[in-house]
């Protein structure tokens, strides 16, 4: 299990959000997520993350029945560039390793969430990965308007 | 753009109609019905051709002068206002005066005997809108056609509002026994017309130049100068009224490819069965739908129409023969009548291939080449229901290309698709059409880009109360991209090919 009271003392209670993810319209719902989470919102005041430097939009640890999760998003409406999507994504999994040891078990769902894209920005996303504690996943994508918890959902 | 292509066309509100709820949509030069299969596309495009038919039809329909003879005399037989004879003087006399083609506009009013004629002949309770409906649709009874559940009845409704707010005309018809059409042409309300001073409205012109040396201050010479421009323009005239509704449409229906490789047999065993009916009385011949039926007569007599040689001259079907099929199709009669053998021979071969045993892809497109060569002219509705099928993507793009270069000739369309590539390319289509300007023409791929006015595109989906389809009209969304719903499939297949991959790798640490 996470230790989300050890990341919350870490962090500014500034940049934590409980619900209401939403970057330039694109929104995410939490319904159906787990309570027992944390969720991290890099563009707020206290951010941990300067924003000269590269980031995600959102990360998110989560306690689930089953498994535990961390979730950096990235929230894209507009023309879907996957390039930037995995170095954003890629931010938000190096500043998480911070707070997950290595020999901690967790599911790593990088998630990109997206308008409708093009064939070639989808199949460049396919074929990208993101580093956990060395170990590379896959991207996971869903629509803006969607619950996170489509994402979990199997596994929790 | 041609100019007759930009005739409008009036609303079209639909409900309970087949597996339609509710459907209220205004038809552009090119329109693209997207959306889950059993959703009604096919059914609202099959109802417009109905409904194209059924007004394209009516002009033929109006006796002018039998109309005229019918006015009451206390309306001292006036048919339209002076400014309108004037307005049809006008445009006779620009044929005059120019030698090359001359697009005119005007509008005629009706005087109030003349509408409530019209309304009669139009509007009736003998149903002949919904004979239409039924027909094309191939079913005996209108409650085949009405969505399953409370409603007792399907209502289709067509609206034409007239600029500024001036008044509107409308035809609304009831698919409930008995049928109840009913058509509202206002008397008062300016309605306009163009004519394109090509095509058959040049030669009709013609008979109508000898007016010019007439005198017509006499208010009965006036009307019968407007009782010969009607019989003779009859369809320009009419434009006005229902918008593009008075333009003949084709249909050209899915399957087609197998219809192709089976239109001889088919025929064959049609006039065998109808030679033999006496002799095996009781024998039914099965019914096909309208549009499936005026699809096969029309290809057994494609290069028999009345206008085939002066449209050859346009030959909207060689830029397709050229880019996509690389070959040349050709029709072939034998001594006896029959149905005719179409082949296709591609560029450097010198025998023909039967189409039996050509390329799925020869199949699906012979009978759009040889309705483009010889049926349709701008300001027709082709409506093509997924012309993507046995196509390689490259040439889904393609076609696309040049279906929007004949929007651009003046051809109205109307699409059924499953083809992301198809709309991929669309929305790139629209999106060239902000480089134009007329200093920019040369800038490639412009002649095939539409403006967003120009075209479209209607998402068909399923809602739970009340269960049936609902239509809307999608945008380009921020990504460029028309937000059909495709791309929650291209969803689904990333997450379970992302599930698998992380299986398959923890499966190996």
């Amino acid at each position: 299990m996470i230790d989300l009271e050890s990341i919350r003392d870490a962090l500014n209670p500034l940049c934590l959000v409980e619900s209401g993810l939403n970057k330039n319209g694109c929104k995410v719902k939490l319904a159906a997520v787990p309570k027992s989470r944390i969720v991290v919102d890099f563009d707020r005041p206290g951010s941990p993350v300067s924003s000269n430097d590269e980031r995600c939009d959102y990360l998110a640890f989560v306690n689930g029945c089953k498994t535990d999760f961390v979730i950096p998003l990235e929230l894209m409406k507009g023309r879907l560039d996957s390039s930037k999507v995995v170095v954003q994504l890629q931010a938000g999994a190096n500043f998480a390793q911070n707070h997950i040891s290595r020999d901690q078990v967790v599911s790593f769902r990088p998630v990109a969430v997206t308008g409708s894209a093009h064939k070639y920005q989808r199949e460049k996303l396919r074929n990208s990965q993101i580093k956990f504690h060395g170990k590379a996943t896959s991207i996971d994508r869903i629509a803006c308007g969607s619950s996170l918890s489509s994402i979990i959902s199997f596994q929790n | 753009m041609s100019e007759l292509g930009s005739v409008p066309s009036p609303e079209l509100e639909v409900s309970n109609f087949g597996p339609i709820v509710n459907a209220n949509i205004q038809l552009k030069p090119l329109s693209v019905f997207v959306g889950p299969s059993n959703t009604g596309k096919t059914y609202l495009s099959i109802l417009i051709y109905a409904l194209h038919r059924f007004f394209s039809r009516a002009r033929t329909r109006l006796d002018w002068n039998l109309l005229s003879l019918q006015l009451p005399e206390t309306e001292e037989r006036q048919l339209v206002s002076d400014e309108s004879i004037d307005a049809l003087l006008a445009l006779v006399r620009s044929r005059v005066e120019a030698n090359g083609d001359v697009h005119r506009k005007g509008s005629i009013t009706f005087t109030p005997g003349l509408a409530k004629l019209l309304n009669g002949a139009l509007g009736s309770d003998n149903g002949t809108a919904a004979g239409e409906i039924l027909r094309s649709f191939g079913v005996a009874s209108p409650s085949e056609l009405i969505r399953k559940g409370k409603s007792s009845s399907a209502c289709i409704s067509v609206r034409r509002r007239m600029a500024n707010g001036s008044g509107s005309y409308s035809h609304k018809l009831s698919l409930k026994p008995p049928h109840a059409d009913k058509a509202t042409i206002p008397s008062n309300v300016p309605l306009p017309f163009e004519v394109e001073l090509e095509y058959s409205a040049k030669r009709s012109l013609s008979k109508l130049v000898d007016w010019l040396d007439q005198d017509l201050s006499n208010r009965d010479r006036r009307q019968k100068f407007f009782v010969d421009a009607a019989l003779l323009l009859g369809c320009q005239l009419a434009s006005g009224a229902f918008g593009a509704l008075h333009m003949p449409a084709y249909y050209l229906p899915a399957d087609r490819t197998g219809m192709m490789h089976t239109l001889r047999v088919v025929v064959s065993a049609l006039i065998a069965n109808a030679s033999s009916a006496n002799e095996y009385a009781g024998v039914r011949t099965p019914m096909l739908s309208g549009v499936v039926g005026d699809f096969l007569e029309q290809l057994i007599q494609i290069d028999r129409h009345p206008h085939s040689e002066t449209l050859q001259e346009l030959d909207f079907g060689s830029d397709i023969e050229q880019e996509l099929l690389q070959g040349s199709v050709s029709v072939e009669r034998s001594a006896v009548n029959g149905p005719p053998r179409f082949s296709f021979r591609p560029y450097g071969w010198k025998v023909d291939l039967p189409l039996t045993n050509s390329s799925g892809m020869v199949s699906e497109l012979v009978p759009l080449v040889l309705y483009l060569r010889y049926l349709i002219r701008p300001g027709h509705l082709l409506i093509l229901e997924e012309p993507e099928s046995h196509l390689h993507p490259g040439k889904q793009v393609e076609l696309m290309r040049q279906l929007a270069f004949l929007v651009r000739q003046g051809v109205r369309m109307i699409i059924t698709t499953h083809s992301e590539w198809f709309l991929e390319e669309l929305s790139n289509i629209v999106r060239r059409s902000a480089l134009y300007k007329p200093s920019n023409r040369d800038v490639h791929g412009l002649e095939a880009s539409l403006s967003p006015d120009q075209v479209g595109v209607w998402l068909f989906t399923n809602q739970k109360r009340p269960k049936g389809a609902v239509v809307k009209e999608i945008k380009v969304d921020e990504s460029g991209l028309y937000p059909s719903g495709y791309d929650e499939v291209a969803i689904e297949l990333h997450n379970v090919w992302a599930d698998l991959t992380r299986q398959v790798e923890n499966m190996h640490d």
